[in-house]
């Protein structure tokens, strides 16, 4: 019978790896911010009230919410010189350090023109050389400039129209001028908007016309507007995307009154509007103000994007204040002790990389949002950190569930290896990402952490009853080992029993021939046993040999009737015993037999097609409900993927799946996913 | 060490009158080839690898031992990939299983000397099987 074996890697995929995809207006970061969770994306219907023929009309009181058309927001004509370097002479100077959102990819102390303050730099533009414009090369490059810009200091025609298109799309005046606001929006941070990861597709969106929404799970930041920039400033910006056809006719953003916030939403909407992010979702924790006039930084927010199919915007502050995980754990040995304890971890294991208190109190936190039944997926499994982890096809991962079962050298005890692994690029996100809603916002990384369980729950029963089957191969092989040293014992002394026997005189073998027969027959008997490898024949080779036995102590009593002195009773008392003892060894390796071929019958029910029973359970209820993959990874990387995908999504963002995929939600909530 | 033999055979040294006497056998009980199962895709060539310890198994059964204990250790080559696998440790499982198959193969078949060869051939290439054959083969008697 065929061993199952199972091909499918149970990974995450490194954000940082991807197709590429470089909007004009959608940046990508360099590497230093190019750390990123995989790409995610999920859908169904459009949300209610964000599909186009809703969104085309603003609804009764939607006073605050902004919402703009194109032909309509054209008309507005309000300050085209808002975000001009000539409208900043009168604005608070900003500094990097002031105005960079707070962020893990924050650069090292600067040097060079970078160390000196946007206001106190040069203003240069075209024909301009020199230090400035070198930076200046460099930072259009970090953010993506397109074609990219040789950094060669001079401030030629593709720097003047590489510094235009920045300008335009983060709300500047397309003035071609870099001054001291310019200076200020380059300096930060760049944005990582295009598809990393998963390499499903150039954006995080189901694309243009697409129904559903898929889940953007690739790390994803956006440029703040310059301090102070109005939100009519960037209302313009957005109606010229709009009119590019990077965003629909309808854009909303919800700022509550709020100039500022709305600048920085539509800031947000205008430098994600891409149509490769059309019919997606992002959610971003991000700068959504100024700076206060007292002490403080800029603040941040919780803020959720939604692209529909036609591009029609929906950006929104969900919450204030960054994402914060409660330390449950104060301390190292605390959180593996309580880890181990809580879900059935064997081993917290430092691989390439150690953990750090922060990280194990959000891998705890994650896998608190698992039930019982879920939480048994993770027995007796290593949780491993790594620095990286690649694929088998070298592709850096961002996390990773492995298993491996088989028989060790000595082929009869087996060995048992599983493994959920994380990487360093499975939390680059926190702080810059979330997942979850107002009410259970999360860290990114719990995204990558619960996708992981997830292959641990769609594998659960597989893996057991695979590695039950291992246990019983090894076992069977333990048994024979025995059952075959036995057989040479008894094979040993029998022959030295009858070669005795041949030697007696001519009347005592004649009247002892019966009892060493049945001797012989017992041996033989015991042999088909031994060599039987058909289950059905097992009890009924058993039972011969058993009778064998019983007419052997008949024969022996029948002799020792006739001759209690007989020599061959003594001859073949030793190794008769032997053969008894090889007998139950035969007993024990048919038991042993018997169990190997159960556990197989129970593996293979485990599996269907080659893949998981619940997978393909899953499969069968996504092709019978037509359901398109929630998230670009789950596109690209298939069923399996897709289903740890829903299962992370279910856990980490349930409102959303049951906004988007209804049917996936009720489907993980009836115990679907469990049932075998 | 095992002296594998199936089924009864007169002794020679009888006399037709005397009731003729039988012959005691030891029995090869056959160890599973268990090759691994998990995430990782397999390497190459293990399909064909069970396939053939299986015919083995199969010539093993029919009294073929000296073809069986070909099959096995041609099995088991096939099971030691020469590029590396995060299976190594349980293919060197299998690979002992069919080993061991080989050599009792070669007991029943008569055959300990080619047994000892063939470990030595591949002491080198394939320890474990070299072990696993040399452990259940006789040393030669001088």
């Amino acid at each position: 019978m065929a061993l199952q074996r199972h091909t499918d890697a149970l990974r995450t995929p490194n954000p940082s790896q991807g197709p590429a995809l470089a909007p004009a207006e959608a940046r990508v970061g360099e590497a230093a911010a190019a750390q990123r969770r995989y790409l995610g994306s999920l859908g169904r219907g459009p949300a209610p009230g964000t599909g186009p023929g809703k969104a085309q009309a603003a609804p009764p009181g939607a006073d605050p919410e902004l919402l703009l058309e194109p032909s309509a927001a054209q008309g507005h004509g309000e300050g085209g010189s808002a975000g001009s370097e000539d409208a900043l002479e009168g604005n608070t100077p900003l500094t990097a350090a002031t105005d960079a959102p707070t962020s893990p990819e924050v650069a090292a102390t600067p040097t060079g023109v970078a160390a000196v303050p946007p206001e106190k730099r040069k203003m240069i533009r075209h024909g301009s050389a020199g230090a400035e414009v070198e930076y200046a090369q460099e930072r259009l490059n970090a953010h993506g400039a397109e074609p990219t810009l040789d950094v060669d200091g001079q401030f030629g025609p593709k720097t003047r129209a590489a510094t235009s298109a920045y300008q335009q799309s983060h709300a500047l005046s397309p003035d071609a001028i870099i001054g001291p606001k310019t200076w200020a929006s380059l300096d930060g941070p760049v944005e990582v908007g295009k598809t990393q990861g998963g390499g499903g597709g150039a954006g995080g969106g189901g694309g243009a016309g697409a129904k559903t929404l898929m889940y953007d799970t690739a790390t994803t930041s956006v440029t703040p507007p310059a301090e102070g920039t109005k939100k009519a400033a960037m209302q313009k910006v957005v109606e010229a995307k709009q009119t590019a056809g990077d965003l629909g006719k309808t854009v909303k953003a919800e700022d509550k009154g709020d100039d500022a916030l709305g600048a920085h939403l539509l800031n947000a909407t205008a430098q994600l509007g891409s149509k490769n992010r059309w019919a997606s979702e992002v959610d971003l924790q991000t700068v959504v103000g100024f700076k206060p006039k007292g002490p403080g930084e800029r603040p941040v927010g919780k803020v959720t994007m939604r692209l529909d199919g036609e591009g029609n915007a929906d950006t929104k502050l969900i919450g204030m204040g960054a994402v914060v995980t409660a330390q449950k754990y104060a301390d190292l040995d605390a959180a593996k002790k309580g880890l181990k304890a809580d879900f059935g971890f064997a081993n917290i294991v430092d691989g390439g990389a150690t953990w750090t208190l922060a990280e194990l109190n959000k891998v705890d936190a994650a896998l608190q949002r698992t039930g019982s039944a879920e939480k048994a997926a993770l027995q007796g499994v290593d949780l491993v950190r790594e620095a990286t982890i690649l694929s088998s096809k070298g592709t850096p991962l961002a996390g990773e569930f492995s298993y491996k079962h088989g028989v060790a050298t000595g082929a009869d005890k087996a060995t048992h290896a599983e493994k959920l692994s994380i990487a360093d690029s499975a939390f680059s996100a926190d702080g810059v990402n979330f997942i979850g809603g107002a009410a259970n916002a999360a860290e990114a990384s719990f995204e990558t952490i619960l996708h992981e369980v997830g292959h641990a729950v769609e594998h659960a029963e597989e893996r057991k009853t695979s590695a039950a089957k291992f246990d019983a191969m090894a076992g069977h092989n333990a048994a024979v080992t025995k059952a075959n040293a036995a057989s040479n014992t008894q094979s040993a002394s029998v022959t030295a029993a009858r070669n005795a026997f041949l030697k007696l005189p001519k009347d005592e073998k004649k009247s002892g021939t019966a009892f060493a027969n049945a001797t012989f027959a017992v041996t033989n008997a015991w042999a088909k046993v031994a060599n039987n490898s058909k289950t059905a024949e097992h009890d009924a080779n058993v039972k011969a040999a058993q009778d064998a036995t019983t007419a052997r102590e008949t024969a022996r009593t029948a002799l020792e009737t006739k001759s209690a002195t007989h020599p061959a009773l003594g001859l073949f008392k030793g190794p008769n015993a032997d053969v008894d003892a090889w007998g139950k060894t035969c007993e024990d390796r048919v038991a042993a037999h018997k169990a190997q071929e159960a556990a197989k019958t129970a593996a293979d029910a485990q599996m269907k097609n080659g893949e998981s029973k619940r997978l393909a359970k899953f499969r069968t209820f996504v092709g019978k409900e037509k359901l398109t993959p929630p998230t670009q990874y789950a596109k690209a990387e298939g069923m399996g993927e897709w289903y740890a995908e829903a299962y992370s999504l279910w856990k980490n963002d349930p409102a959303f799946l049951d906004d988007q995929y209804p049917k996936v939600k009720k489907w993980f909530d009836d115990g679907e996913h469990l049932k075998d | 060490m095992l002296a594998a033999a199936c089924g009864a055979t007169p002794d020679p040294s009888e006399t037709r009158t005397e009731p003729a006497l039988g012959v005691p056998v030891a029995a090869a009980g056959l160890y599973t080839f268990a090759l691994p199962a998990g995430s990782a895709p397999l390497p190459a060539g293990l399909d064909a690898a069970e396939a053939l310890h299986e015919a083995a198994e199969a010539a093993f059964g029919a009294g073929d031992f000296a073809g069986a204990a070909e099959g096995f250790l041609e099995a088991a080559r096939l099971a030691n990939p020469a590029e590396a696998s995060p299976y190594a440790p349980e293919l060197a499982g299998a690979r002992t299983a069919a080993c061991r198959n080989a050599a009792l193969a070669f007991a029943a078949a008569g055959r300990p000397d080619a047994a000892r060869a063939r470990a030595l051939a591949l002491r080198g290439a394939d320890p474990a099987c070299a072990d696993a054959l040399e452990a259940l083969t006789p040393a030669r008697q001088n």
